[in-house]
């Protein structure tokens, strides 16, 4: 369904390796990457499908 | 005896007359929603001449009509009627030459070329319109996808004809309500995909009230959630049902319609509709249009708890998504519902359409309650649990464009079914990885269904992570990723490598993705 064509070089070169960037910046989006992996535990809830939802009912 | 009649929209008495029937007179045709629906679509689709079967014997009204109408007390007739639907402006004299010469000319391709599918006319005082197949619109420059069409084949009078469409037909509210027939539609493309049952409306209604029934199964008064279910489980499918407001915050709900609908699975929709207050509806999702324009925000984030920063939700191909088509049998074929984003956190996307609200001339809201989908069942992992694997390696991904002051919305992903025939297919095509991980990719035995990651950065593709659909929650679905840029692959593998051990971030998952990016990197390019 995407355009598949060449990849912009000069944007992606632009992007360091993590060794390259300042240590503190790279902690402290490790703690967020540990707080946004929570989202995933919220994902299991999403699906849950309870007994009083198979009883909605269509009748139009 | 048939007869032939131009279809004409500025004067549409001809085409009243065709629908109307002893027990439906014309001026009651003329005033029919779902007729005015389809004069204007055969106007769209270019109609110029119809060719009407007086009487002929349609199946699936046919069980209807054995399943109930053979016990009524009136005499209802067996027979239809059926009126085709043609490009061409053509004469009685030349259809007769079409019918009574060659099927091999170039004359007769280029009738058969211009066929635009059927109406079956059922002879009864409402709901008339029975089994209809009828080309779709055009594609408009590529942005729609009707992707959960099938080809059918026709006889007119031994002429051989096809179109490319899903079967539609109104509820008569006796076999079928709106559910069943939204069922039915779905199992006309299920049945060529996966190669299950294809039931008639009669069979439907009865395999979803085999278990659970608290009065008559006909006439039909509607079907629960769980009937539903039941009549897809009964024919071959699984059912993966999808709660939709327990899901508005956490999942982009278009681009979950369109990581089946892309494969060309139909969906089944029930949906509240404003002003129609404690009735549901259903209907049946059958493709999609898809603009290069960013198009809204599929999830309101509220902002973060701890830094009280604005969140952005990631973007998925849902928010390039502007309309959804449907086959709703109380509008007519092929209908548009246009995606309407969430404007508050927690809310989803809901959709307008043809409805309005009663006694008001305004387009009613169309709010998704649940997503059915009848799915093959070999198909285990379903979108969310795909996409569950899909968050952990975005996660990372944001974390690299975060630290190199990247702004996320630079990133896409675009997350869809798909089986091992159609990706090798693909890559054949393409051309686009390295040849000996091309040879790899092709040669080697893959699971028959999965779920293929496409990840864009800057508007260019950059990365794929292949999702095995045939594994179980618990396992490690992830069984192979494509990186598309070296530069991109080492940058990422930097930030992937010194992840900490983190219950949440699977650790097979991380040694998959460490795999593939060893087995990638010793690849030269192409």
């Amino acid at each position: 369904m995407y355009q598949v064509t060449e990849a912009p070089e000069a944007a992606l070169r632009s992007l360091s390796p993590l060794g390259d960037t300042d240590p503190d910046c790279a902690a402290h989006l490790s703690e967020r990457l540990e707080r946004e992996l929570e989202a995933v535990d919220r994902l299991q809830d999403a699906a849950r499908v309870t007994p009083e939802d198979l009883r909605l009912h269509v009748s139009m | 005896v048939y007869s032939v009649e131009p279809f004409d929209p500025a004067n549409p008495a001809n085409f009243f007359r065709a629908l109307a029937n002893d027990e439906c007179p014309q001026s009651l045709v003329a005033a029919d929603h779902q007729a005015i629906y389809l004069l204007k679509y055969l106007d769209d689709v270019a109609a110029a001449t119809m060719v009407i079967e007086p009487e002929y014997v349609d199946g699936d009204y046919l069980e209807d009509y054995a399943a109930f109408y053979v016990a009524c007390f009136h005499p209802y007739d067996r027979f239809c009627k059926r009126i085709h639907f043609f490009k061409k402006k053509f004469s009685r004299a030349y259809f007769r030459r079409r019918m009574t010469g060659a099927f091999d000319t170039i004359e007769y391709e280029n009738f058969a070329k211009s066929y635009l599918g059927f109406i079956v006319v059922r002879p009864l005082p409402q709901a008339i319109i029975g089994r209809t197949e009828l080309a779709t619109y055009g594609d408009d420059g590529g942005r729609r996808k009707y992707t959960a069409i099938r080809r059918y084949d026709v006889s007119l009078f031994g002429m051989p004809l096809e179109v490319e469409s899903m079967a539609f037909q109104e509820q008569d509210r006796v076999v079928a309500a709106c559910a069943t027939v939204a069922l039915w539609s779905c199992f006309q493309k299920t049945s060529t995909l996966f190669g299950t049952p294809s039931p008639r409306p009669p069979r439907v209604t009865a395999d979803a009230t085999q278990s659970m029934f608290a009065k008559r199964a006909l006439p039909s008064d509607g079907l629960s959630s769980a009937q539903i279910c039941s009549a897809i489980r009964h024919n071959g499918l699984e059912p993966e049902l999808f709660v939709v407001p327990a899901l508005a915050s956490e999942v982009p709900l278009v681009s979950l319609l369109y990581g089946y609908l892309s494969y060309g699975l139909p969906l089944l929709v029930i949906a509240s509709i404003e002003g129609y207050t404690q009735q549901n509806h259903a209907f049946t999702l059958n493709g999609f249009s898809i603009v290069p324009t960013y198009q809204g925000v599929e999830i309101l984030l509220p902002p973060d708890p701890v830094t009280k920063a604005e969140k952005t939700a990631p973007i998925f191909t849902g928010s390039h998504i502007s309309e959804l088509y449907a086959h709703d049998d109380q509008i007519g074929p092929f209908a548009h519902l246009f995606v309407d984003p969430p404007t508050l956190p927690g809310q989803g996307c809901t959709f307008r359409g043809d409805w309005t609200v009663p006694g008001a001339l305004k387009q009613a809201k169309i709010t998704p309650l649940h997503i059915i989908v009848p799915a093959y069942k070999k198909i285990r992992l379903s979108y969310i649990d795909a996409y569950k694997v899909v968050t952990q390696i975005r996660l990372v991904v944001e974390k690299m464009l975060l630290r190199n002051n990247v702004d996320l919305s630079k990133s896409e992903w675009d997350l869809r079914l798909t089986d091992t025939n159609r990706y090798k297919d693909e890559v054949g095509r393409a051309r686009t990885l390295p040849s000996k991980r091309a040879e790899f990719l092709l040669s080697y035995p893959q699971p028959r269904y999965f779920w293929q990651c496409t990840l864009t950065l800057f508007g260019f593709r950059v990365a794929e992570f292949l999702i095995d659909a045939t594994e179980f929650q618990k396992s490690n679905p992830l069984f192979c990723v494509n990186y598309f840029h070296d530069h991109l692959r080492d940058v990422f593998f930097s930030d992937l490598n010194p992840l900490p051990t983190n219950v949440r971030f699977t650790p097979a998952l991380k040694e998959v993705l460490l795999t593939e990016y060893q087995r990638t990197k010793s690849l030269k390019s192409r």
